[in-house]
């Protein structure tokens, strides 16, 4: 195990932060696998292409525009297709419209694209340094990865434990009934949680794209991913979703540069994540032993 | 109440079947309103992955049948009728598409079964129903053998770009290499075999250790490009296509590798080109060769312009293979034949064709009698550049 293995790893997952904290937030204020939540991202990555590659717009304003609009798809979205499942406590049937809508805009960007993957060539953020002790270029990509991965997950989880909106999201996320009779504007958290998720997720979605290019199916397989660490480890704790995704990144990685192991790189996270899913199990199971 | 509870079922239920009954009179509508097989149409099937990660294949493949086809009106050649099937590039769903090509389309032959893999596994199932299957991109060289007495290619075997590639790496003195792969892919673990035996019998070193299999959802190659670093390679070999080629050149320059970076046709794609960054100067890439004739130049030209963007390999030999079983047809009709796979599939053998990319006759295992390659290596704005002949 390399340091430059252990480094590529991780700068690669980094990459899959921001996606992973939306997912997180939209998975424990739905309570259900919000697969569709990165996909509001994808269409963000693609309609930003558009604005920047084709149309010429600056890649700062294609960013935020993609970001607003891909905010508004999240909160229509939910609006329109999720809240009631929400309201009434049906998680399969709403992972169910969650896994049509996945579906739908990958065919529609694989109509929209014929199939071809795009690479983003004015919305590259300029400097690249080459790191001799880790083997790697750094990129400013890869430094704002790095960056998000370090400050996001804590400040989000600082913000959720420790500040009135923080509670009021909680309070919503647990019992939307019980915090609606308690006065809390239940579809103005709704809104505000959607707009985070959705805007997070173009941004993610866009890093992603700049690192891995433009494919409409792009983000499937991440996406399982950080669907399958959110089961693992709780949606409610985003720092733990965010440490998970990291330690997966460097296991494949690690995985990957042995010949004979390498066939399993994409599987031994999944293996990891059973196995704390299991942990988590028996943990809660003694605990409430030791209760009664 | 027992009886207005029966009636409000059984208003019900009418309900349900009224309306069953009108949306099944809608599908059988829209069912004939599309556009149907017109007399003396003959249907050819065309499984190609026209969604999902690469449908960029069968885009490029259908956009060149369509210049084809009004090539084919204009030489008054028999009327050929295409009905596409969405493979996605899985065997699973190109057998259900085969089926219905077969059994409700009443196909009589294949232009192109995209995917060796795909070809591998549809192959015997061509040759119970007496189907032919004619390929533009299938280049395994497992087809050779076990592509049926049904399979033909107008593309020439990975067993000769392998040994292409290796006489040139060799002969430039990059006597030590590495090589990755996509393990799920059926094209990709036939062109590590081929690099495999032909490298080493010409006394090039690739051990076992430096060949690293990824899978199709891999995207970071970090861990794979540490490990082939370690066996300090002179030589890059690709088995990966499009996007993930491009992916892995572009990581392994950024990790400092010059490479050279060798492969064959899936380093032309234009989503290779676009995405492999700097790591494109270092591309090497054998290509069947591309006639400069005039019919070669003038469909690129079109191409281009329908498509907006080049014609690849994938293009040209998706034409060629659609000519192909035109003359077959017409052959056939001309000698009073009906057209039927058997038919088809023995006017096949006879084939004698100049295409855009050379003179198409097929050997005894119906791959390409004369198969010669190109060397190219690309410039700095993505063109590629002829290297001299070894």
């Amino acid at each position: 195990m390399s340091l430059e293995t252990v480094a590529g790893g991780l700068i690669g997952a980094a990459y899959l932060v921001p996606l992973s904290i939306a997912f997180s937030i939209a998975a424990s204020h739905g309570k259900y696998l919000p697969l569709w939540i990165p996909y509001t991202g994808l269409l963000g990555a693609y309609l930003a292409y558009a604005m920047s590659e084709t149309r010429g717009v600056p890649a700062m304003w294609a960013l935020i525009v993609a970001a607003i609009l891909s905010a508004a798809f999240a909160i229509v979205a939910n609006y329109a297709l999720f809240r009631g499942h929400i309201n009434r406590g049906e998680p399969y049937a709403a992972l169910l419209r969650a896994v049509a809508i996945t579906v739908f805009i990958e065919a529609a960007l694989g109509w929209a694209t014929h199939g071809y993957a795009l690479s983003y060539r004015h919305m590259k953020l300029g400097g690249s340094t080459y790191i001799p002790k880790i083997g790697d270029t750094l990129t400013s990509a890869d430094l704002l990865a790095i960056l998000s991965a370090i400050i996001l997950a804590p400040a989000l989880a600082l913000l959720l434990r420790w500040t009135w909106a923080g509670l009021a999201f909680r309070s919503v996320a647990s019992n939307r009934n019980l915090a609606r009779e308690y006065g809390l504007p239940v579809l103005w958290i709704d809104t505000m949680a959607l707009a985070f998720c959705g805007s997070l997720s173009a941004v993610g979605a866009i890093m992603f794209g700049m690192k891995y290019d433009l494919s409409p199916q792009m983000l499937a397989e991440p996406t399982m991913k950080v669907a399958a660490i959110v089961v693992a480890l709780g949606a409610e704790w985003p720092e733990r979703v965010t440490a998970g995704i990291l330690m997966i990144g460097i296991l494949e990685a690690v995985t990957q540069s042995s010949p004979s192991f390498a066939p399993f790189a994409s599987a031994i996270g999944y293996v990891l994540l059973i196995l704390a899913l299991i942990m988590r199990y028996a943990v809660s199971l003694r605990l409430r032993r030791l209760q009664t | 109440m027992a009886n207005s509870a029966m009636s409000v079922d059984s208003s019900r239920r009418k309900v349900i079947v009224r309306s069953t009954c009108a949306v099944l009179m809608v599908l059988l509508a829209l069912a004939g309103c599309g556009p149907g097989k017109q007399d003396g149409e003959i249907s050819i099937g065309a499984i190609l992955p026209l969604s999902g990660e690469n449908a960029s294949f069968g885009t490029t493949a259908r956009a060149a049948y369509r210049i084809a086809e009004q090539d084919a009106i204009q030489k008054g050649l028999p009327k050929i009728k295409i009905i596409y099937g969405d493979s996605k590039l899985d065997k699973d769903l190109a057998l259900k598409e085969f089926r219905r090509l077969v059994d409700a389309e009443k196909v009589v032959g294949f232009v192109e079964i995209t995917g060796s893999g795909v070809a591998l596994a549809l192959a015997p199932v061509a040759e119970k129903d007496q189907i032919p299957i004619l390929s533009g991109i299938d280049s395994s060289p497992e087809l050779t053998e076990k592509g049926g007495p049904f399979f033909f290619r107008v593309i020439p075997s990975d067993a000769y770009s392998g040994k292409v590639l290796s006489e040139w790496t060799v002969a430039s003195g990059m006597r030590r290499a590495a090589l990755v792969y996509n393990q799920q892919n059926g094209w990709a673990t036939g062109f590590k075999s081929a690099i495999v035996s032909a490298y080493r019998a010409r006394g090039g070193d690739l051990t076992d250790d430096a060949m690293v299999p990824v899978s199709d959802d891999t995207v970071n190659f970090s861990g794979a490009i540490a490990r082939l670093k370690l066996s300090k390679p002179q030589v890059w070999f690709v088995g990966l296509m499009g996007r993930q080629a491009a992916l892995f050149v572009k990581q392994a320059s950024e990790k400092g590798v010059s490479g050279p970076f060798f492969g064959v046709d899936n380093l032309a794609q234009t989503e290779f080109v676009q995405g492999a960054g700097k790591g494109l100067e270092n591309t090497r890439l054998a290509l069947p060769s591309e006639a400069q004739t005039a019919s070669a130049q003038d469909f690129a030209k079109r191409y281009s312009a329908a498509e907006g963007r080049n014609a690849d390999a994938i293009a040209f030999k998706a034409y060629d293979a659609y000519m192909v079983v035109e003359n077959a047809i017409k052959d056939l009709q001309a000698s009073a034949r009906p057209v039927t796979g058997a038919t088809l599939k023995d006017q096949l053998e006879k084939t004698h064709l100049e295409g855009l990319a050379g003179v198409i006759e097929f050997d005894q295992h119906h791959d390409l009698k004369n198969a010669s390659y190109d060397r190219f290596a690309y410039s700095k704005t993505g063109e590629k550049v002829p290297q001299p002949k070894l």
